[in-house]
C-alpha cells in the first residue's frame, strides 16, 4: 500500500491530517483498479489528449 | 405540455410567449422554496425576449421550435452581465463578459432563458446537495436528491417549470439528474455542442447537452445548439444531421446490443426488469435484441477516475488555498486528485484510446446498447451510501459505474425513463450509440415513447 501521506508530504501539499485520513482509501481502492490496467499498454500507445497549434502561437 | 406543443401553440396564438414565460417565472419563484432548483431567475430579461419573440413571430419571423419557448440553463454556463456561480462559493459574485456558445445559440434559436439552475458545486459530484446555495430536491420525492451534478435541470424540467433545461454531463451528469426526476436526458458525442463559455470542470470529459420532456424536445434542442465552433478546440467539424425524429418513428430492423456482462451485474431488482422490459418493447417494435459481451467497464471507469481526479484539481490548484471555500466531498476529491502522479494521468490517456479502439468493434455488431443509467432510484439527500440489491455501496460511486464510462469514449447516450419502482420512483434506460448518431439514438427513444 502507497504511503499516501508521505507523498502529500513530499509534495508539499498543505492538506491537513484528517482530510489527508479520509482521501486514503478511495486513494487505495483506485490504485488497486488502475495499477494493473498501465501494464497492459503497448508502447506504441499514445495519449488521447488533444492538442493543437495555432499558427499564431507557433511563431 | 412539450416544446413542440408549445411551438405548435404558439404559431396558432392559442398562447402567447409572454404568457409562458409569466407562468414559467411564477412557478420558478413558487416553488423554489420547496425543490431549489433556481440560483438566478432572471424575470427581467426573459419578460423583454417573450414579448420581442411575440412580436417576430406576428411579423412571420420565424426561429424554429424554440421560438418563444421558456428555458432554463445550468449555472455554468457563462452569461454577460448575469452571475455564473458553478455553484461554487469561490466564484459566488463571478459576472462574466461573454455568453457561452449555447447561450448564443438558445438566443438565435428565440429560446427565452427564465434563469440559472442549481447544480453540485463545480459539477464535481452527483448530488446537488450544495453546501453554498442549499440541496436541490427531487420534485418527485423532496426528500431524495435530483441527482447531479445538473441537478437543479432535473428539477426544473421535471417540476414543469422550463420546457428544457441545458445541463453538463463530465460522469453522467445529464444523465443521472434526468435518471432520478423522470425526464429524458442527452449527452451528445464530444466535440458535437460547444464548450465555449462553460466553465470547466474536466478539459477531456466535459459535454453539454439537454434535459427535456421528451426525445423529440431533446431533438430539436439538440438541433439549434450543435456545430462547429472555432473557439472550442475538441469542437467537431461532422455535418449537423437532421435530429428531429419523424411522427412515425420506425427502429424496424435496428440491432439493439444487451450486455451480457457489468452492465446488469449488479442493480435492484426493479431497474433490471424494467430496462429488460423496455428491450421486449423495441423487439415488439421490429428491432433486434441481441446479447453482447462489453469491453471491461470497470477499467474504463477507473480510467475515467484518474483523468477526471487529475484535470479537476490542475483547474482548481489555484484556488486550493482557501480550503473553507470548498464543500468536504468536493475537497476530498480535489486533494485527491493532487496526489495522482503526472505518469498515471499519461497512461489514462492511453489506456483511453486503447479503450475507444476496443469499444469500436462492439459497432460491427450492433447499431446501439441499452444498459440501465443508475442502479437504483433517487438516495435519500444526506445518504452517503446507498443498498444496491444485497450490496452496500457509496452512494457517489453507485450512481455513476453506469455512466461514466461513456464520457472516456466520447460516445452519444440518452437517458429515458422507463418506468417506476415499488415505491413511486423514476427508473431510466441508457441508450448508448455509435459517435454522432445521436440521430438513431433519438429515433429509437421517441419509437419508445410513441409505444407507451
Amino acid at each position: 500500500m502507497k504511503n499516501w501521506k508521505k507523498v502529500a508530504e513530499a509534495s508539499e501539499l498543505l492538506i491537513p491530517e484528517p482530510d489527508l485520513d479520509r482521501i486514503t482509501a478511495p486513494l487505495e481502492a483506485l490504485e488497486t483498479a488502475f495499477r494493473p490496467l498501465t501494464k497492459t499498454i503497448p508502447d506504441d500507445v499514445e495519449p488521447a489528449v488533444s492538442f493543437f497549434i495555432f499558427p499564431e502561437e507557433a511563431e | 405540455m412539450t416544446i413542440l406543443e408549445a411551438a405548435a401553440a404558439l404559431r396558432k396564438r392559442t398562447v402567447s410567449s409572454v404568457e409562458l414565460t409569466e407562468s414559467a417565472l411564477q412557478n420558478a419563484h413558487d416553488l423554489n422554496p420547496k425543490f431549489n432548483a433556481f440560483i438566478t431567475v432572471l424575470d427581467d430579461a426573459a419578460r423583454e425576449q417573450a414579448k420581442a419573440m411575440d412580436a417576430e413571430l406576428s411579423r412571420r419571423l420565424d426561429r424554429g421550435p424554440l421560438h418563444g419557448v421558456p428555458v432554463a440553463i445550468k449555472d455554468v454556463f457563462e452569461t454577460r452581465g448575469v452571475r455564473t456561480t458553478c455553484g461554487s462559493a469561490i466564484f459566488r459574485n463571478h459576472v462574466s463578459q461573454r455568453d457561452a456558445a449555447v447561450v448564443e445559440k438558445l438566443a438565435a434559436a428565440g429560446a427565452v432563458i427564465i434563469g440559472k439552475t442549481g447544480m453540485h458545486e463545480l459539477a464535481y459530484g452527483v448530488t446537488s446537495n450544495n453546501p453554498h446555495f442549499g440541496p436541490v430536491r427531487n420534485p418527485r420525492d423532496p426528500e431524495r436528491i435530483p441527482g447531479g451534478s445538473s441537478g437543479g435541470s432535473g428539477a426544473a424540467v421535471a417540476a414543469g417549470i422550463a420546457f428544457m433545461a441545458m445541463g453538463s454531463d463530465t460522469g453522467g451528469s445529464i444523465r443521472l439528474p434526468a435518471a432520478f426526476c423522470g425526464t429524458v436526458g442527452l449527452k451528445p458525442t464530444s466535440g458535437r455542442v460547444s464548450r465555449y463559455g462553460v466553465m470547466p470542470l474536466d478539459f477531456s470529459l466535459d459535454h453539454m447537452g439537454p434535459l427535456t420532456r421528451t426525445a423529440r424536445d431533446a431533438a430539436v434542442t439538440l438541433q439549434a445548439i450543435a456545430g462547429f465552433d472555432p473557439r472550442d478546440e475538441t469542437s467537431s467539424r461532422q455535418p449537423v444531421a437532421d435530429y428531429l425524429p419523424p411522427a412515425d418513428a420506425s427502429i424496424r430492423g435496428v440491432r439493439i446490443g444487451l450486455p451480457e456482462n457489468f452492465y446488469f451485474d449488479r442493480l435492484d431488482p426493479d431497474v433490471n426488469g424494467a430496462v429488460r422490459r423496455k428491450a421486449q418493447v423495441a423487439e415488439s417494435l421490429g428491432a433486434h435484441v441481441i446479447p453482447v459481451r462489453v469491453p471491461d467497464i470497470g477499467a474504463i471507469n477507473a480510467v475515467s477516475r484518474v483523468i477526471l481526479l487529475a484535470e479537476a484539481s490542475a483547474l482548481m490548484e489555484k484556488y486550493l488555498d482557501k480550503r473553507d471555500q470548498f464543500g468536504a466531498d468536493v475537497l476530498a476529491l480535489l486533494d485527491q486528485g493532487r496526489l495522482i502522479p503526472a505518469t498515471d494521468y499519461v497512461n489514462a490517456q492511453r489506456l483511453r484510446r486503447m479503450m475507444q479502439r476496443d469499444f469500436a468493434q462492439l459497432w460491427r455488431r450492433v447499431d446501439c446498447l441499452f444498459t440501465p443509467t443508475a442502479p437504483m432510484a433517487a438516495p435519500r439527500i444526506g445518504e452517503t451510501t446507498v443498498q444496491v440489491g444485497d450490496q452496500t455501496e457509496d452512494t457517489r460511486l453507485a450512481a455513476t459505474r453506469l455512466v461514466r464510462g461513456i464520457n472516456v469514449l466520447g460516445l452519444p447516450a440518452l437517458s429515458v425513463p422507463c418506468g417506476v419502482d415499488r415505491r413511486g420512483l423514476p427508473l431510466s434506460l441508457q441508450i448508448i450509440g455509435r459517435s454522432f448518431q445521436e440521430a438513431l439514438v433519438l429515433r429509437i427513444a421517441a419509437a419508445l415513447e410513441d409505444a407507451g
